[in-house]
């Protein structure tokens, strides 16, 4: 894999805003993801339209995108054997996986490799953000711990309200210039909006004692 | 009048929407400040919205994607809230506002 400014794993809910947020200021993306769009999917994912359903959603996020990035397209679900590879170069990874197990494996790897990755989730009017920059601040496991036994909720049965993915992938966006900028004081802040509520919160943690991750500050 | 419910299923499974509130949602406009009323618009339509902007206040945002997107997506909400007969309406948090700009 080459070196690219962001990669995306997941172009759903917040993988589509958070790439069209960031595409007048990033140079290149990569964009992982083994989905076709569906039509369920178009209240909510912002690069794609009625056309594109059935198509791979790497391939319509590229269409939408070049013209303003260079795109890298892996239309391929992020494992454990080629999570390493795939967000090897990435400047920052961007996650936005509707699912604990990818979460917790882009934690991990990212968290390894020493590179920055910047969290979303949303269900129902509620999303939650959380960049990690190793050595500065709270990782996902600092705030997390373990991936919890049985079934997470997910916007397929708990519901999403399509426009609250795009605040959370804006605040994703958003953080991800402050991270290619080298602005530190962000990590370890978990943003949490309500959207019903219409409230904010952001809440910053330290690195948690006992956690796996780094320790050292990290390089200035 | 029904809703597409193979499109709109994830926001009519939320107790505040169902049925009724989607189609409330149909008939209801969008209000947004003027640098992001095209964007909300879009953002409103996409969500099963009706296809009328109104324009109001709202802070200063042009030239920062993020922001912009933000902006547009929150006014969304917000009208969402309005229509379905939630709460007074509400200004974005300072907090939210500074966590969405990157221009300096």
């Amino acid at each position: 894999m080459r070196e690219v400014d962001v990669a995306l794993v997941g172009l759903g809910g917040l993988g589509c805003p958070a790439a069209w947020a960031l595409r007048r200021d990033v140079r290149s993306m990569r964009l992982i993801d083994e989905d076709r769009v569906e039509r369920s999917n178009l209240h909510r994912q912002v690069l794609f339209g009625e056309a594109d359903v059935g198509r791979l959603k790497v391939e319509a996020a590229a269409d939408a995108l070049r013209g303003f990035v260079e795109v890298e397209v892996v239309p391929a679900h992020l494992a454990p054997e080629n999570a390493h590879a795939l967000l090897r170069g990435a400047r920052v990874v961007l996650e936005g996986s509707d699912n604990l197990p990818t979460k917790f494996l882009v934690s991990d790897v990212t968290s390894e490799g020493a590179i920055p990755v910047v969290h979303g989730a949303c269900l129902g009017w509620q999303a939650t953000v959380l960049p990690v920059i190793q050595g500065a601040g709270a990782c996902y496991r600092c705030v997390f711990e373990e991936l919890p036994e049985g079934e997470a909720g997910s916007c397929v049965t708990a519901g999403v309200f399509g426009p609250v993915t795009s605040v959370a992938g804006a605040i994703m966006a958003a953080d991800a210039v402050r991270v290619l900028r080298g602005e530190l004081e962000v990590a370890g802040t978990l943003a949490r909006y309500d959207g019903w509520a219409q409230t904010f919160r952001a809440t910053r943690f330290g690195r948690r004692e006992g956690c796996r991750c780094p320790r050292e500050e990290p390089p200035r | 009048m029904k809703p597409d419910y193979e499109r709109f299923g994830r926001q009519i499974a939320l107790a505040q929407i169902g049925a009724e509130g989607q189609v409330a949602l149909a008939g209801s406009p969008v209000f947004a400040p003027p640098a992001v009323s095209h964007l909300a618009r879009s953002l409103w339509q996409r969500a099963g919205g009706g296809g009328e902007a109104i324009e109001c206040e709202g802070p200063a945002c042009e030239g920062d994607p993020a922001l912009e997107l933000g902006l547009a997506a929150w006014s969304c909400v917000e009208s969402a809230r309005r229509a379905l007969g939630g709460a007074p309406p509400a200004t974005m948090p300072d907090a939210l506002l500074a966590r969405l700009t990157t221009r300096r």
